[in-house]
């Protein structure tokens, strides 16, 4: 009886806690906090993520900005909220308006459908120098070591499924007519007529990318391990070997237990090789400044206790993922190639 | 009466959790060297031993690349724990000892603090025995990174 007495008292209480959870207004500058703040910065001062000036917000609608927040930018660094709800999206949007001090512009509907075939030429014409003659914009993202706060806006992927589903035809004609203050997208009223302007939204709509990466169909082992036909120090030779003939900068080896234990307990038949093409890692912090949670050009060899020698690398392609970032993808791939072809020569 | 009470904790505790949350991330406005001395402080402050700061930065100058952004990584681990991962689990050999990045930009004033969340070790290394290891690394890293977060700080 006592215990049906406090299994009732827990329910209520969850019941509670639940009616509170779902029946409470979702509060906006909980929600950026939770989800936006380490990337834009608090109140949109930009970081890793684009800032969220009062000039750019002014520019574009709720509707933007909310489908914005719910798709992201598949392939690129900005991630989706599909699980927010439509209030907590509309709380969102109006703790990020409440410091640009505007409110949501009314934007005029394009008066007529586009044509995609008229709309090349003139993409071509006007578009493609900037945002690529597929769509696809510039590399890169916020604030990083090759890209300041002072340039804090590239040219964005047009062809990202998460703008096109994001941005009305509205919207993108009033950033056509207008341009972008502060930035280089200058206002095309005038130079493009409305028919003109309908035309080259219709084109950069056909130019829709599946920019998200192919998904792996088998999932991939995070460490690639293979075994040695030498023993220890031949193949830490003939992987160092490989490496300088791979045009790698090769830094002192270290074993994995340095710094951590005593000099003399240190297990030396666990040695790290550490290497780094600097041009290369200059390019991938241009692409994500947070690339070096992984620091992945390092391959170790071990000696188990079986006398077997092993190399153990980190799966490029295995751990791409973790960025949301299609360009890092591609490069991880390549840095992999690299990677297998050094262990490859080193063992061969 | 038990399990419902597990439930109720577990609801409580259950983290937020958004798409994309592979990285752990910090920020602070206070001058370089002094987040660089928090996030050590804090590291040894939960028990790990500082193997080393990898000066990305200077080898970038050095080959023509950067300025003056900074970029170092700091290198830490519990000694006797990360040889028995080395000698037991050999495959998580690549993502030891752990790591903490800090970056600045040129020009910045933000200090940019990041780790892995091991949630996606777990993830990759679904093994049970992992699953409190990784749980640890994960709320030590999350409390050295708030131990970082000096948003507000004001800079020299």
């Amino acid at each position: 009886m006592k215990n049906r007495r406090s299994i009732g008292s827990l329910s209520s209480a969850l019941l509670l806690l639940f009616s509170g959870t779902v029946f409470a207004a979702p509060d906006g500058e909980r929600l950026y906090q939770q989800h936006c703040t380490v990337c834009h910065g608090e109140r949109g001062s930009g970081g890793i993520g684009l800032p969220l000036s009062a000039q750019k917000l002014n520019m574009v609608d709720d509707a933007y900005l909310a489908g914005t927040i719910r798709h992201g930018r598949p392939g690129r660094i900005m991630p989706g909220f599909p699980a927010l709800s439509d209030g907590q999206l509309q709380a969102l949007v109006g703790h990020i308006r409440s410091w640009s001090g505007g409110g949501s512009p009314r934007l005029p509907a394009l008066p007529q459908a586009g044509d995609p075939v008229a709309g090349k030429p003139l993409w071509g014409q006007y578009c493609a120098k900037c945002h690529g003659a597929d769509g696809s914009g510039a590399s890169g993202t916020g604030v990083t070591l090759s890209r300041q706060r002072a340039f804090s806006v590239m040219p964005p992927a047009l062809n990202n499924p998460g703008f096109l589903d994001s941005a009305s035809d509205a919207l993108i004609r009033h950033t056509v007519e207008n341009g972008r203050a502060d930035t280089p997208m200058q206002a095309f009223r005038g130079s493009l007529s409305t028919r003109q302007i309908a035309d080259v939204i219709a084109y950069m709509r056909s130019l829709r990318g599946s920019a998200a990466p192919a998904a792996d169909p088998v999932p991939q082992p995070a460490t690639l391990i293979t075994e040695s036909p030498y023993d220890f120090d031949a193949t830490v030779f003939g992987l160092r070997t490989a490496l300088q003939g791979n045009n790698f900068r090769i830094f002192p080896d270290r074993n994995l237990e340095k710094g951590l234990a005593d000099e003399l307990d240190v297990n030396q038949r666990q040695l790290t090789l550490r290497f780094c093409n600097f041009a290369e890692l200059y390019r991938m912090l241009g692409l994500d400044p947070r690339l070096g949670i992984l620091l992945p050009c390092r391959i170790t060899v071990v000696e188990d206790a079986d006398g077997k020698v092993k190399v153990l690398a980190m799966n490029m392609n295995a751990v791409a993922r973790f960025f949301n970032n299609d360009l890092i993808t591609e490069v991880f791939h390549k840095m992999q190639e690299t990677q297998m072809r050094v262990i490859e020569e080193g063992l061969f | 009466m038990k399990t419902a009470a597990w439930l109720l904790v577990g609801l409580l505790a259950a983290p937020s959790f958004a798409a994309g949350d592979a990285i752990l991330e910090a920020h602070t406005n206070e001058a370089f060297p002094e987040a660089m001395l928090r996030v050590q402080d804090a590291i040894i402050d939960h028990g790990y031993v500082i193997s080393r700061v990898q000066r990305v930065d200077f080898g970038l100058t050095q080959s023509g690349f950067n300025e003056e952004g900074r970029y170092r990584i700091v290198f830490f681990g519990r000694p006797q724990e990360i040889r028995r991962l080395a000698e037991e689990h050999p495959r998580l050999i690549p993502f030891l000892p752990l790591k903490i990045t800090l970056s600045q930009a040129e020009n910045e004033t933000e200090t940019m603090v990041l780790a892995l969340d091991p949630r996606q070790l777990a993830a990759l290394y679904p093994d049970p025995a992992l699953a409190p290891v990784f749980a640890r690394w994960r709320a030590d890293l999350r409390s050295i990174l708030a131990a970082a977060d000096r948003r507000h700080a004001r800079r020299e």
